[in-house]
């Protein structure tokens, strides 16, 4: 650590991380979730988080739908009261309610494709209000409107009418250019290597699926995202190999060095091997002392865990097999 | 006793190492009491029990201070500043400054590490009671330099002063 960041780091992400420190101690226990998977039904799990900080946002939740609501709520409360609250740097508090914005970008383009309201579609995670998305594009901020009009140019198919198959890949491109310059202003290696990793593992995604799906090489150059540390030309030509070899070179190259290479080959295997080697990475946070990275880590920790409990909630109700759904839980347990 | 050393006489040149030792050891203290105090407020606004425990760690930084303080005392007593016998040739009073230099460096960069330390520290007893006496250890290492910079200072006065 070099003299100016041993005394600039504790005075800017001190507080941030003293809070960590503690709020680190009331993260679920992988005994929770052993728990969580042996209950016998929902009510049952929903009095074991009631011992959690979780408790208060499923404490009314009988379905799916109240546990997306009590689940968002969660993360809502994460991002309010601890994000906004930590005197962080701008670009680090961005890189997370950015995600939001374009996922509300996405919901507002695909209502105006399908004819339908917004509404049911946005969520109030972002840093802009939502109410910004259902009006007309003047009302959005500069960033979401330039990238409207390049979503709008690239997946125009006639005059207004917008695909919708080509909706996802086009946010995406949007998404991770703008996390890249968030990523630049924040001046965080931590960051720049989750932000890099991020959009390897979207590639290595987008990659496994185009295979299963058998999406032309010419059709797949535009579904990779920038940002990633294996350049786009690379994943293109690795794409054209036979699938066992593509993944034993995709598994050997970049940040996804270390991931099962047979996870490479099935979509749904997938992803539960890119949470676990998105963990292992989250982790090393916790093993530096002050600065960014334990706050990062715990913010993306926390995402983990409400993602996990999503799918442990949800599954269990849609009567998931408990073994597999121990399986989808292995980057938390 | 008229002589000069750079245009300063032995009493200023004691003075300015009694102040350099206090200047010195206060920023050291100051700074590392801030560090630890910004990790030290965010454990206890979550969790507000542990403040007895989190509060030795945001005073040890401040001891440098002390010393500081202490050194600029040692200097007014040895050499009679109160009691009003002020009367040190230039080269006497230019040993007592570098008497003091010890304490002035390295009292201003230990208190500024120490805090770092202790931020570190801190982030062990947010995790688990029981290693606050553990936690101590790491920051009161980085404490022994300063407590021999002050030794060193306090026999080299003394030297000064019987010699």
């Amino acid at each position: 650590m070099s003299a100016t960041r041993a005394m600039v780091d504790p005075i800017r992400y001190g507080f941030a991380v003293g809070r960590v420190r503690v709020l680190e101690t009331r993260m679920l226990p992988p005994s929770t979730y052993e728990r969580l998977l042996d209950a016998r039904d929902f009510a049952e799990r929903r009095r074991i988080l009631g011992e959690t900080i979780y408790g208060g946002y499923l404490e009314r939740a009988h379905h799916t739908e109240g546990i997306e609501r009590g689940l968002e709520a969660a993360v809502a409360d994460l991002y309010a009261e601890f994000l906004g609250r930590a005197n962080l740097p701008e670009p680090l508090v961005a890189y997370f309610r950015a995600r939001h914005d374009f996922e509300n970008l996405k919901g507002r383009l695909k209502a105006e494709a399908l004819g339908i309201e917004p509404d049911e579609l946005l969520s109030r995670l972002g840093a802009t209000p939502v109410e910004a998305f259902s009006g007309p594009a003047e009302g959005l901020p500069s960033f979401l409107r330039t990238a409207e009009r390049r979503i709008r140019a690239a997946i125009e198919v006639a005059e207004g009418a917008l695909d919708v198959e080509r909706l996802d890949e086009a946010v995406d491109a949007e998404l991770y250019a703008a996390l890249a310059d968030i990523v630049k202003r924040a001046k965080s290696p931590f960051l720049a290597a989750l932000f890099a990793l991020e959009a390897d593992l979207g590639n290595a995604r987008a990659f496994i699926r185009g295979r299963a799906r058998n999406v032309p090489v010419a059709r797949m150059e535009s579904r990779f995202v920038p940002g990633g540390r294996i350049p786009r030309a690379r994943l293109v030509s690795f794409y054209r190999l036979p699938i066992a070899e593509a993944a034993a070179r995709l598994a050997a190259t970049g940040t996804l060095r270390g991931i099962d290479p047979d996870a490479l080959t099935d979509p749904e295997r997938f992803d539960v091997a890119a949470d676990v080697h998105r963990a292992r990475l989250v982790r090393t946070s916790r093993l530096i002392a002050i600065g960014p990275e334990p706050v990062l880590g715990y913010v993306m920790e926390r995402l983990a865990e409400v993602t996990a409990l999503r799918t442990l909630l949800i599954g269990a109700l849609a009567g998931v097999p408990r073994e597999v759904l121990r399986s989808r839980l292995e980057d938390v347990m | 006793m008229n002589e000069t050393i750079m245009g300063l006489s032995g009493i200023d040149w004691a003075y300015f190492g009694a102040a350099v030792a206090a200047i010195g050891g206060g920023i050291g203290s100051a700074i590392g009491i801030t560090l630890v105090s910004n990790a030290a407020t965010g454990v206890v606004t979550e969790d507000p029990d542990k403040f007895g425990r989190i509060l030795p760690l945001a005073a040890m930084p401040g001891t440098q201070g002390i010393y500081g303080f202490i050194t600029a005392l040692l200097v007014f007593i040895f050499f009679g500043v109160f009691a009003g016998e002020v009367e040190i040739a230039a080269h006497e009073g230019l040993r007592v400054f570098f008497a003091c230099l010890p304490v002035a460096f390295v009292c201003m960069i230990s208190g500024i590490y120490q805090g770092a330390t202790a931020v570190g520290a801190a982030g062990m007893v947010a995790r688990r009671d029981e290693d606050a006496g553990k936690a101590l250890i790491f920051p009161a290492l980085v404490e022994t330099y300063a407590v021999f910079s002050l030794i060193v200072t306090i026999i080299m006065m003394l030297y000064i002063t019987t010699g």
